[in-house]
């Protein structure tokens, strides 16, 4: 169970969350977004956590100058299993097909490990692409992320959920919302009016 | 249900979906995101975006505006499903749609502005770019420019020329470092501002420079090669060659004038040596006793002297239109292409040879001339020129002296035979004397002589008078007797006059002359002196000259039964026999002239008409001593000459020159 007696920081925002929230970032613009991941793996570094980092669009050297203008050692973080970086697609989308199962395990087992290994907590960012809506197992992504949700009570893994809106469509867009308790408007973390609490999600799709 | 309450999450979701639409890239996202959004609402069955003004909203939909008083964006079409529930939010929804209407507004106006923003961007970037470039460009240029005129001012002081430039009034704006040292400047900077008056030079010359350059200015035509002086910053007027040309502007007006000049005092001293030396060769050309004609390969004569052109008759325009063969008989011209063939294009010249010339007035006269080559600066042969002299007069001496060699020659050949002959002539007359007398039988001698030998004397001199035999005797005394008159007449030959000179005047002796021939029996028996028209040129103040009148009447006399002897078968309708009788003072020597209008005398004959027993007479009719003995009086006894111009058809004048001293040395041939 998450300790909500110790907060931890986002990095792109001042305040401060208990291990294990599940936010949604819906950005339209790269700089923004960019900005929100480099700040939140620092800022994961400096809490003792380990970090896990998701995106297609993130270079290796950037990451390594963020950190080091700092005064962290990307090198360091990385050798230390501190801080890993992966593709969007070599991560969530293995063998070209999407399996919300298999991202659960990794979720959980990230958790594990991480916490064996003896840091604080762990946290997870990573950056979904609209590939995911052509390849198998595309279609229950909602499905996944309102699953995150619930794993999330047991695993705290801080994780932030990263969305294009330019390259998703608006209704898919309301869509990732619902399944996010917690949503980045403007810089700031809210609690999202539209979610809609994962139990309740899943059971509506349940086939009737 | 009227009365229930509204649920703050969804007010949040609306407020929430209010800054959410701003992430999205358009309004088809946009209209996606809050169609599916509003199915939360309580109450709502389905949101649809309907087209604008459709109007056609089923019963249970409630439209829903979107829109401002400047924008509509069409409506969104709420398909309700309970009423009730979904009334308390209808205010909402309506506040939503119109901030939704002001927000798509602004994202209009934004993505306007933006737009503009962009292009005005991209205008800013392409005219920074265009700038950028300019910028370089000018940069570029500004650098050429100062490279060129770095180049410019190093090709100006490098050229020995000197340079300048000047406004329109005159006054200068700039020049070379060659034109500043002639200025007296010390940098060519210093010489801008200042006119020609500010400067060294004289003040004629500043005055000639200014108006050089208004003409070229007004004229806007260049003016070169002004050749001038200057009186340089050194003290040295020297000379130069200006050209100057109208500076124009971008707009082709003229605003001042550029000029260019060379100090040509060398070249000008050069030149007028040259000229000086051109005016002596000029002089020593036409004053050359030789002619001169430079021809070219074809022959046509391009250069001659004045020598030339009186030797040919020809004025120097029309030796322009002739060739030398124009002037060469036809018989030469073999002769001389040989020349030009085997020595002129050979070694370059020819050796001096001869030939003769065809006069203007188509007589033709003996020439000596030598040829040479000229070729052109590719070497190739481009003209001949020559030296011709006139060898008429050298031949006519040469054939006097000739002449007098065969006349010495011949007369002592003749004089030698004449004492020889004269003994053995006279024993024959003597002899033939002496047997007529002894053939006459009326001497006692004889008679006795026959009467001894029983001859009767009566019967011999009847036998000789059948014979002839007195006849004959006296015909060999009277040969013997004409013989003896020949051989004396040849002993005169050899005889320097042994007759005592006195003073003579001419004239006389001409008007002597004639009276003699026409009183001379042989002469008169022969011609008809009457029938003969005598003219007189006589020079009326001829002095007296020394003479053997005698002799001289002799030879005269001689002339005029010549003349009348040429002129006694005329020819009916030919014109009246005429002798011409010409006196004349030449220098040192009287002239005297026996002119006939006889059928005249050919060439080969003038050559020996004063030999020895040449004649042209029947036999019988002359000795053919008469103009020999006449030449060694003249030429032996009285030191002067004789000659005799002649042509067939135009007469025969005979020419006397005797010298007015007695002991004056020989005189040169005529």
């Amino acid at each position: 169970m998450p300790d909500s007696s110790h907060l931890i920081s986002l990095g792109f925002t001042g305040q401060r969350f208990a291990p294990g929230v599940h936010i949604c970032q819906i950005f339209s613009d790269d700089d923004e977004r960019q900005a929100a991941l480099l700040k939140f793996i620092l800022s994961g570094l400096r809490e003792g956590e380990g970090a896990r980092c998701f995106s297609d669009n993130l270079a290796e050297e950037a990451v390594e100058e963020y950190l080091f203008r700092y005064g962290v050692s990307y090198q360091e973080a990385r050798q230390s299993g501190a801080l890993a970086l992966a593709r969007t697609k070599d991560v969530y989308f293995k063998d070209d097909a999407f399996d919300p199962d298999r991202m659960l395990g990794l979720l959980r087992a990230f958790q594990a490990d991480t916490v064996a290994q003896g840091f604080s907590a762990a946290r997870v960012i990573g950056e979904m692409t609209p590939d995911v809506q052509h390849i198998p197992g595309g279609s229950r992504l909602l499905e996944y992320e309102a699953r995150v949700s619930l794993l999330l009570r047991e695993c705290p893994v801080t994780a932030v959920c990263q969305y294009d809106a330019r390259r998703f469509d608006g209704a898919t867009i309301m869509d990732v919302l619902k399944v996010h308790p917690l949503m980045v408007v403007r810089g700031s973390v809210v609690h999202n009016p539209f979610f809609v609490a994962p139990e309740e999600f899943l059971q509506t799709r349940q086939p009737h | 249900m009227l009365g229930c309450t509204v649920e703050a999450h969804v007010l949040g979701q609306l407020l929430l979906m209010q800054s959410m639409v701003n992430n999205l890239p358009n309004e088809e996202s946009i209209f996606h995101f809050v169609c599916r959004g509003l199915m939360d609402v309580p109450g709502v069955a389905d949101v649809r975006r309907a087209p604008a003004d459709t109007g056609d909203a089923s019963p249970s939909s409630v439209l829903l505006p979107i829109k401002t008083d400047k924008a509509y964006w069409g409506e969104l079409a709420v398909t309700v499903a309970d009423n009730s529930l979904f009334a308390p939010y209808l205010d909402y929804l309506h506040n939503f749609c119109f901030m939704l209407a002001v927000i798509l507004e602004e994202r209009s106006q934004r993505r306007q502005i933006e737009s503009h923003k962009a292009r005005l961007e991209e205008r800013v970037q392409q005219r920074t770019r265009q700038l950028t470039e300019q910028q370089a460009v000018h940069r570029l240029t500004e650098r050429e420019l100062g490279k060129n005129r770095m180049m410019l001012e190093y090709i100006l002081d490098a050229v020995p020329q000197s340079v300048f430039w000047k406004g329109r009034t005159s006054v200068y704006m700039g020049c070379n470092k060659a034109f500043a040292r002639a200025a007296g400047v010390a940098h060519p900077d210093d010489i801008v501002g200042k006119t020609d008056y500010d400067l060294p030079w004289l003040k004629e010359e500043s005055d000639s420079y200014r108006r050089d350059d208004q003409q070229v200015m007004r004229q806007n035509r260049p003016k070169l090669h002004i050749i001038e002086t200057q009186m340089a910053a050194s003290g040295v007027r020297q000379w130069v060659d200006t050209s100057k040309i109208p500076l124009a502007d971008a707009q082709g007006e003229v605003m001042g004038v550029l000029g260019i000049y060379e100090d040509v005092t060398d070249r000008k001293h050069s030149e007028e040596a040259l000229r000086e030396s051109e005016a002596r060769y000029r002089r020593l050309h036409e004053s050359m006793m030789d002619g001169f004609a430079r021809v070219r390969m074809d022959g046509r004569i391009v250069e001659s002297n004045l020598s030339f052109q009186t030797m040919t008759g020809y004025t120097a325009e029309e030796l322009d239109h002739l060739t030398y063969e124009d002037l060469t008989p036809r018989k030469w011209h073999e002769f001389e292409a040989g020349i030009i063939r085997d020595q002129l294009m050979v070694r370059g010249y020819s050796d001096v040879y001869e030939k003769e010339y065809l006069h203007k007035n188509r007589t033709i006269f003996p020439v000596e001339l030598r040829a040479y080559l000229i070729r052109g600066e590719d070497g190739e042969p481009s003209g001949m020129w020559g030296i011709v002299r006139d060898v008429t007069e050298r031949r006519r001496l040469m054939d006097i002296m000739i002449q007098n060699e065969k006349m010495m020659s011949v007369g002592g050949l003749a004089a030698g035979m004449a004492h020889e002959i004269n003994n053995p002539l006279s024993g024959i007359a003597q002899g033939a004397q002496v047997v007529a007398n002894r053939l006459n039988l009326d001497s006692k001698h004889s008679s006795e002589a026959a009467r001894e030998l029983g001859i009767d004397p009566d019967r011999l001199t009847a036998f000789l008078k059948r014979r002839a035999i007195p006849q004959m005797i006296d015909s060999i005394r009277e040969s013997a007797m004409r013989a003896a008159h020949i051989v004396s007449t040849m002993l005169e030959f050899s005889r320097k006059s042994d007759t005592a000179k006195t003073l003579a005047n001419v004239n006389d002796l001409l008007d002597k002359a004639v009276e003699l021939g026409g009183a001379d029996y042989d002469l008169k028996k022969k011609y008809d002196f009457r029938r003969i028209v005598i003219e007189r040129e006589y020079h009326l103040d001829l002095p007296l000259i020394p003479c053997s009148m005698v002799q001289i009447q002799q030879v005269l006399l001689n002339l005029l039964g010549n003349a009348a002897h040429a002129m006694g078968d005329r020819s009916p309708g030919a014109p009246p026999a005429r002798i011409i009788l010409r006196s004349a003072l030449e220098g040192d020597m009287v002239r005297i002239e026996v002119e006939d209008n006889g059928p005249g005398i050919d060439e080969t004959t003038q050559h020996r008409i004063f030999e020895p027993f040449f004649t042209t007479k029947a036999t019988g009719e002359g000795t053919g001593l008469g103009l020999s003995l006449s030449y060694f009086i003249i030429v032996n006894n009285h030191g002067g000459t004789i000659r005799v111009v002649s042509a067939p058809g135009k007469g025969t004048r005979f020419i006397i020159r005797l010298p007015l001293q007695a002991d004056a040395p020989a005189a040169p041939p005529d």
